[in-house]
């Protein structure tokens, strides 16, 4: 079998001879090149089972340029036979140097492309649709970054795959290197379908932007006020859309479905309309809610303001031990749990990082989001439901905030510096908000076609099992569940059958309102109503405060486990917020009906 | 020309030039891939209430940094020609 060589080739600049020495470690040597006066660096590296040579050619900007760097690279690439080109290019100018990909295209060798510093485009906002560029270019395509060794062993390992499927070395075919004025147009299309590039403001507009939002005084009351904004674009925009995805569902069961399911046995018409099409109708309007919310989380990630909020929120967090970007993460949570605590790898303290991922699960996830719009709507006044949600956040800070200040004694301090830089503010693409919001919106149906589906199909069997029993009544599974923990919800207010929905909520909070429609045994737009009539508010605010706080839901318990490894801290956060929960709840119930609510 | 002093302790406004960064490898490998080596410009732009971080710009990037991190910094008055805006602003190019 012939010697395998792979060229390493890039324009100057892009941390090529980062990357191969990252790849090779020390282990490079000055080869002489037979017809090459220059000489290149080479060294062995092993990929699976195989050696393999790895050559770093010069640095070339085009491979028909007249510099003499240039020339060798092109003559080596000429007369040597090569398995590949591994073409490293810099993530943060894939406008001017992809063109060199579609120059090397055209030699038809097998190509590799790594697109180096990705973590730095990333930090600006860059985001590189990779599968789409794999597809566009036809080539395998991976991100790294050379500097700090991110995705360097996932390249290694994505070499080797690709370097089985060209086992022979082979020299390029002559004719293509003549071909190039296409290219310049072909890369035009390229780059608009695969980078997303958010607009810099002028320095000026930040500046100006700077000394409103990051004023000594009034940064502080600006954040609340636009953090109240956010949640009043998304309940004024997603409310009626809701309601009218709700009505939709209604009619579409009552004109076509019912009717249809007549010819059923009773137990089945029930599951399917009152169990499935209910629950997961019910948990579906939330869609355009979550839509909003996610194209709003979107503009405030894109636009720099969090690194303003870590700014802003530093000295705060400073005195529980944490410092603004655990903050930031706390934010990051209202989306989801799970890569907020994922995030807090940033973190290079252990003990910093550990207090960071107890705190996030307290943030007020958009799963939650959806209890809680549910129950102020059905029962606050329309003036009064914003501040309500509010509230809930403001708690969700409080209790996040009281955790890392109990917990933080117990852990061993190991101090981060914090050191970070401030972004100009941006505005993000339209593009990238679409994307965003599809992508969210994938994310949602598939999960309400998978786990949500199996949950209000449980809780339907719960409350309706054995047949002969009443729905949700006292002899059924449920209803022995729901007699067993009575003791535990009662002093909350906590109405015995919701308390079947919480037991839900531990896998998922998405389950816990498709799980009250099945228990209620109403449609996606009674359902509010039912409720309006069953509980007064303080019995509303009480669910809602044990809902927010009771326990991090199955996948953010699994990613805690993960990554702050060790099944203590799962235990330690379930065991806590439970406690905290029940104690909130017990004090706000108690508290408001002694008062006389 | 004025002793050097902490950059934790420059007023907002004030340019000057560093001298010496922290001792400690880490941070100080921190400091010089975001732009914060001995010989660079540094101007603090502000700084936050409740002894907060400070923001400081070099080059055209703004950073912002703990005051406990920016005391590891010493700065000697950075000087400026006369023409003050124009040479800031030939300094901000030359490092962009």
């Amino acid at each position: 079998m012939a010697k395998r060589r792979i060229a390493l080739v890039g324009m100057p600049n892009t941390g090529k001879s980062t990357l191969f020495n990252r790849l090779t470690g020390a282990g490079a040597r000055v080869g002489n090149w037979p017809g090459l006066t220059v000489e290149l660096l080479a060294a062995r590296l092993l990929l699976g089972d195989s050696m393999v040579e790895l050559v770093d050619l010069p640095g070339l900007h085009n491979l028909h340029g007249f510099s003499e760097d240039e020339r060798v690279a092109r003559h080596f690439v000429e007369t040597q036979p090569v398995n590949g080109l591994l073409v490293v290019l810099n993530a943060l100018q894939l406008d001017r140097q992809l063109s060199l990909v579609l120059q090397l295209k055209e030699l038809g060798l097998p190509l590799f492309l790594a697109l180096n510093m990705s973590d730095e485009a990333l930090s600006r906002g860059i985001r590189i649709d990779v599968t789409q560029l794999e597809q566009q270019l036809e080539l395998p395509v991976r991100l790294v970054s050379a500097k700090h060794g991110q995705g360097v062993p996932q390249l290694k390992e994505a070499l080797t795959q690709w370097l089985r499927n060209h086992p022979e070395p082979r020299s390029p075919s002559r004719a293509a290197l003549e071909k190039d004025d296409a290219i310049e147009q072909d890369l035009d299309s390229l780059v608009r379908r695969t980078v997303h590039v958010p607009k810099d403001l002028p320095a000026s507009l930040t500046d100006r932007l700077d000394r409103l939002l990051l004023h000594p005084w009034l940064g502080l009351p600006m954040f609340l006020l636009l953090v109240l904004g956010l949640f009043q674009v998304v309940y004024g925009l997603g409310t009626p859309l809701q309601d009218g995805l709700a009505w939709l569902l209604d009619n579409l069961k009552s004109a076509w479905l019912e009717p249809w399911a007549t010819g059923l046995p009773g137990w089945a018409a029930s599951f399917l309309l009152e169990g499935l099409y209910d629950g997961l109708g019910t948990v579906l309007t939330f869609l355009p809610i979550i839509v909003v919310f996610f194209l709003a989380m979107a503009v405030v990630e894109d636009s720099g303001y969090l690194a303003r909020a870590a700014f802003l929120m530093d000295a705060l967090m400073a005195r529980m031990g944490l410092d603004g970007r655990a903050f930031v993460l706390q934010l990051m949570g209202f989306g989801c749990n799970v890569p907020a605590m994922m995030g807090a790898r940033v973190i290079r303290s252990r003990s910093q990082r550990i207090l960071t991922m107890m705190m996030i699960p307290f943030s007020l996830c958009s799963a939650r989001l959806q209890v809680f719009l549910f129950f102020t709507t059905a029962v606050f006044s329309p003036r009064a439901a914003p501040w309500v949600l509010f509230s809930l956040y403001v708690l969700s800070f409080a209790i996040a905030f009281l955790t890392a200040l109990l917990l933080k004694g117990r852990l061993k301090q190991q101090y981060d510096p914090l050191l970070m830089e401030l972004p100009p503010y941006r505005m993000p693409t339209v593009r990238y908000l679409f994307r965003q919001a599809f992508r969210e919106s994938g994310h949602f149906l598939r999960q309400a076609g998978g786990f949500i589906v199996l949950g209000v199909a449980l809780v339907w069997l719960l409350t309706h099992l054995p047949l002969d029993a009443a729905p949700a009544g006292p002899d059924t599974l449920a209803g022995h569940m729901a007699a067993w923990v009575e003791p535990v919800f009662a002093p909350l207010g906590i109405d015995k059958l919701l308390s079947v929905a919480l037991l839900f909520g531990f896998v998922a909070k998405e389950v816990v309102i498709g799980a009250l429609a099945v228990i209620y045994g109403a449609g996606t737009e009674d359902l509010a109503g039912v409720i309006a009539q069953r509980m007064d508010w303080v019995q509303a605010y009480s669910f809602m405060l044990f809902t927010l706080v009771y326990t991090p839901c199955v996948s953010a318990l699994a990613t805690l486990r993960r990554e702050a490894d060790g099944n203590r801290y799962v235990w330690a956060s379930v065991a806590w917020s439970l406690a905290i929960a029940w104690v909130l709840s017990f004090v706000f119930y108690q508290g408001a009906r002694t008062l006389g609510y | 020309m004025t002793a050097s002093s902490c950059l934790s302790r420059y007023p907002v406004g004030r340019c000057g030039t560093i001298v010496q960064i922290s001792p400690d490898q880490d941070l100080a490998a921190r400091m010089i891939a975001l732009g914060l080596s001995p010989g660079r410009r540094v101007r603090v732009i502000r700084k936050s209430p409740f002894q907060g971080p400070i923001q400081v710009r070099t080059g055209q990037t703004d950073l912002i940094i703990r005051r406990s991190e920016a005391e590891q910094i010493l700065v000697c008055p950075y000087e400026p020609p006369r023409d003050e805006t124009e040479a800031f602003a030939s300094q901000a190019m030359s490092h962009g």
